[in-house]
């Protein structure tokens, strides 16, 4: 069994008295005792005892962890509970137990290339225009990933605006990226996960790029961290970036101006995948104070402590009600600090908030480069 | 064909359910497993060793005070037992729903409902984690200064019902000197509101009999406690002394003087030897408030370890201590006191009794020498929380070797009898702030002689059913 692999964090966990509970994304919307690290662990831990899942501990592994890193950073022993869990749901698609969400996501991965089932052929609908005169190749390889372009399409907008606003050399995979994979290896499919990789370090080289740019933290750290750990492996001196660390350096090299002020009161949120797993936290502060005109506060829950916008662990596939209530903690902390404008550095992020700023007239939900954006 | 015992749980689901909704109320069987136990020896050991227990038969999440009188109401009519959870980080065993029934989940009982800074008080609902409530507290610039070693795990309907103290309770007090005021559902189901107030001479305080009644006599639905303003330094200092008794003579003596410190702890040389590798008795301190007043107790602490024979070990030992003080529950490869009979047969638990000065010297002679002789016995001790007229001894306790779950079980009560009958014998206490549980259930009529009959009148008045969580405090088993 996978779980095999993890079984010393598993062990090691179900003796915890529970003492990052009080930070678990699921816990804190379901308040059950079973939606607690501790207690999926427990569960994967006599699953792995047995040798077998029974079919009733299935939901629980899959539904109930946003594999957001939260009580990693709450743990001095440093377990990773959501690495428990995602070896669970491989040997659960391996029982051949996957839940229907599940088995889904890897089928639109297969026949349309995202995970949402959305016609391959509209991948670049949004950026049509601006994808047909893209090179075939260039310095930078702006890579959007499928929620960006099938749900927050305006980021990859403002991504090709502010690269062409600074003149840098820049292109897309042209012919259709494919999708990094990440949702693959979160529902336990791997052999499909190394396949998408594979092609996505394949659609990299064939553009030439020595610097990889993603709007999708996700992305990025399955192409910057991830990948490698299941052997494949990116072209080598190519550089892999999160845009907020690339505009950083436009700004700081003046290629950018801004025109515009912004006028408007602001908050950060740290996306999971960008801050307690890359430990990116201070680029997307930085953009934000050069940017004219933001007024800044940082929510209480901030950086390695931020809390997850609930969509972490592909929970927003089979577990909606769950990512809606969670995202509630975040846009109430960013009301707190009188923010009108939740400023995020994700995609999912942005989906997540949006459920519940669309309908507020003082606090929006956007992304960091869609600001850049508007100030020039 | 449906048996009448299903039909009756069906029946009762669907009372619960009129009243909770459906989201509410679970009989899931991996979520209702995930209740077996707490985190007590006792409750660690059920779910991994399959001791036969009942499954509680479903958790219920109430929201209302409301809704907690109606289910209690329900249960009352169907006899049903129901044992409150918060948290579950009671290392007793109160927690373990003993004879299945209904576990009734506080959690989703989480507002604050008022944060009044003129007067210095929070009221909240109880089903709040005690981290959560500090942090709401921290954002407004203040503290309600309990801070267990289980503030990340456990909740103040927990606090409230075990009688806990924080690692600040010198300075502090336990949970039952922050509690102005509180809200008590009985276990009919009426509601019971104690005042708010500073202090009160009409009648007996009705919040000293729910304070540690361990969901035996109600549930405690909402609590209004005191606040304090953040301090503004917090500075610690750390002494080796020569021996247990000298430091015991340093800290009678700061309590005498009038000093107030947050944490004063002293190991006895055992525990110097194993933690701080030091030949003594070690003792770390620490005071917070304004500069001034920080800097004047610590220099009188200073004279008088200094006259009891103590090196001054500076402040770095203390700060470490501090940082690092919730680590030892912490899970570790090498075994930790949770892990005991989880995937082991080995035996771990404190008996934190407490009592005078001239107890604490005694008891930690005889306690000691007591445990010992059983086989695969380990002692070590520090002793914290203290009071002008004593303080409370913490013995860590494993014992290794038992051959047999049972023989593992047996030697955990050996354990308890043999201490127990010390403490009792010098006059202690036989827990400070860890409860009774399912530990100490067997003790309770020796610790209170006559005056359990009193207790025993109070709940069976209150609760004429015996629903409120069967088995615990000494009270009837079901």
């Amino acid at each position: 069994m996978e779980l095999q692999k993890v079984e010393r964090l598993a062990r090691l966990c179900e003796t915890c008295p529970k003492m990052c509970r009080h930070v678990c994304t699921t816990h804190n919307v379901t308040r059950s005792e079973a939606d607690t690290p501790n207690e999926r662990c427990s569960i994967a831990y006599r699953a792995l005892l047995r040798g077998y899942f029974l079919p009733e501990e299935a939901p629980y592994m899959y539904q109930k962890c946003a594999t957001c890193g939260l009580c990693l950073a709450w743990c001095e022993t440093e377990i990773d509970a959501g690495e428990v869990m995602l070896a669970a749901r491989v040997d659960l698609v391996n029982a051949g137990m996957a839940p229907v969400e599940a088995a889904a996501i890897q089928k639109n991965i297969q026949s349309e290339g995202n995970p949402h089932g959305e016609p391959a052929s509209d991948r670049y609908a949004a950026i049509a225009n601006e994808i047909r005169v893209l090179p075939d190749t260039a310095e930078v390889l702006y890579y959007a990933g499928c929620d960006t372009l099938y749900r927050q399409p305006e980021i990859a907008q403002a991504a090709l605006k502010v690269f062409r606003a600074a003149g840098v050399d820049h292109t897309m995979i042209k012919a259709g990226e494919p999708c990094c994979g990440e949702p693959l290896r979160l529902m336990g499919y791997i052999e499909d996960f190394k396949a998408s990789a594979r092609k996505v370090m394949d659609g990299v080289s064939q553009t030439g790029a020595k610097t990889v740019v993603c709007t999708c933290p996700s992305c990025l750290r399955m192409m910057k961290d991830v990948y490698a750990s299941y052997g494949v492996q990116a072209p080598g001196g190519v550089e892999f970036l999160h845009m907020s660390e690339y505009l950083l350096r436009l700004m700081n090299s003046g290629q950018l101006k801004f025109t515009r002020s912004l006028d408007l009161k602001m908050t950060y949120h740290d996306p999971c995948d960008l801050g307690r797993r890359l430990e990116i936290y201070e680029p997307p502060r930085q953009v934000l104070a050069l940017l004219p005109g933001v007024k800044y506060q940082d929510m209480f829950f901030n950086r390695r402590d931020a809390r997850c916008c609930g969509a972490g662990g592909g929970l927003a596939a089979t577990n909606l009600a769950l990512v809606i209530e969670a995202s509630k903690t975040v846009v109430g902390m960013a009301r707190n600090v009188n923010a009108e404008v939740l400023v995020t550095a994700c995609p999912t992020c942005k989906t997540s908030f949006n459920r519940q700023t669309y309908k507020l007239d003082d606090l929006k939900t956007m992304d960091l480069i869609e600001l850049v954006a508007l100030a020039l | 064909m449906t048996s009448n015992r299903s039909l009756q749980k069906s029946i009762l689901y669907n009372d619960l359910v009129a009243i909770l909704g459906a989201e509410n109320v679970s009989r899931d069987e991996v979520e209702c497993q995930a209740y077996v136990g707490d985190v007590s020896f006792l409750g660690m050991v059920i779910p991994r060793h399959n001791f036969e227990v009942e499954r509680p038969d479903f958790i219920v999440w109430p929201e209302t005070t409301e809704q907690v009188s109606e289910v209690l109401k329900v249960a009352n009519i169907h006899k049903t037992p129901v044992t409150p959870y918060c948290g579950g980080a009671g290392v007793q065993g109160a927690a373990v729903p003993l004879f299945g029934g209904i576990v009734m989940d506080v959690k989703k009982m989480d507002k604050v409902l008022e944060i009044d800074e003129t007067n210095l008080k929070v009221t909240c609902q109880t089903g709040l984690i005690g981290q959560t409530l500090e942090w709401i507290l921290n954002e407004k610039g203040y503290t309600y200064a309990h801070i267990p070693q289980s503030t990340y795990c456990s909740g103040i309907g927990g606090f409230l019902a075990g009688h806990s103290a924080g690692v600040l309770s010198t300075k502090y007090g336990k949970i039952a000197s922050m509690v102005l005021g509180m809200e008590v559902v009985l276990p009919t189901g009426r509601v019971i509101r104690t005042r708010a107030v500073p202090q009160s001479a009409a009648g007996p305080n009705l919040n000293h009999l729910f304070i540690g009644s361990e969901g035996t006599l109600g549930v405690i639905t909402e609590a209004t406690l005191v606040i304090h303003p953040m301090p503004e330094v917090r500075h610690f200092r750390s002494f080796l002394f020569p021996n247990l008794h000298s430091a015991f003579e340093a800290v009678r003596k700061i309590m005498r003087r009038g000093l107030l410190p947050g944490t004063l702890r002293v190991s006895d040389e055992e525990e110097s030897k194993e933690f701080y590798k030091q030949d003594g008795s070690f003792m770390t301190i620490s005071y917070d408030g304004f500069e001034e007043l920080v800097d004047l107790q610590l220099r009188e602490t200073m004279k008088i370890a200094e006259a009891e024979g103590g090196s001054d070990l500076g402040p770095e030992p203390g700060e470490r201590w501090w940082k690092r003080r919730f680590s030892s529950v912490y899970p570790k490869d090498s075994g930790n006191p949770l892990e005991m009979g989880r995937h082991t047969l080995n035996v771990g638990n404190v008996i934190d009794s407490a009592g005078s000065f001239t107890y604490l010297e005694a008891a930690h002679r005889e306690i000691r020498q007591a445990l010992l002789r059983i086989p695969g016995q380990s002692f070590m001790a520090h002793f914290s929380h203290w009071y002008k007229t004593g303080g409370m001894m913490y013995p860590y306790c494993v014992n290794t070797g038992a051959a047999s779950e049972e023989e593992m079980i047996d030697r955990y009560f050996r354990m308890h009898r043999a201490a127990v009958e010390v403490i009792h014998r010098l006059g202690g206490t036989m827990t400070h702030h860890h409860g009774v549980g399912l530990t100490l259930r067997g003790f309770m009529q020796e610790e209170f002689g006559e005056s359990f009959e009193t207790l025993r009148s109070i709940k069976h008045t209150l609760d004429p059913n015996n629903i409120m969580n069967p088995g615990k405090l000494g009270f009837d088993w079901r």
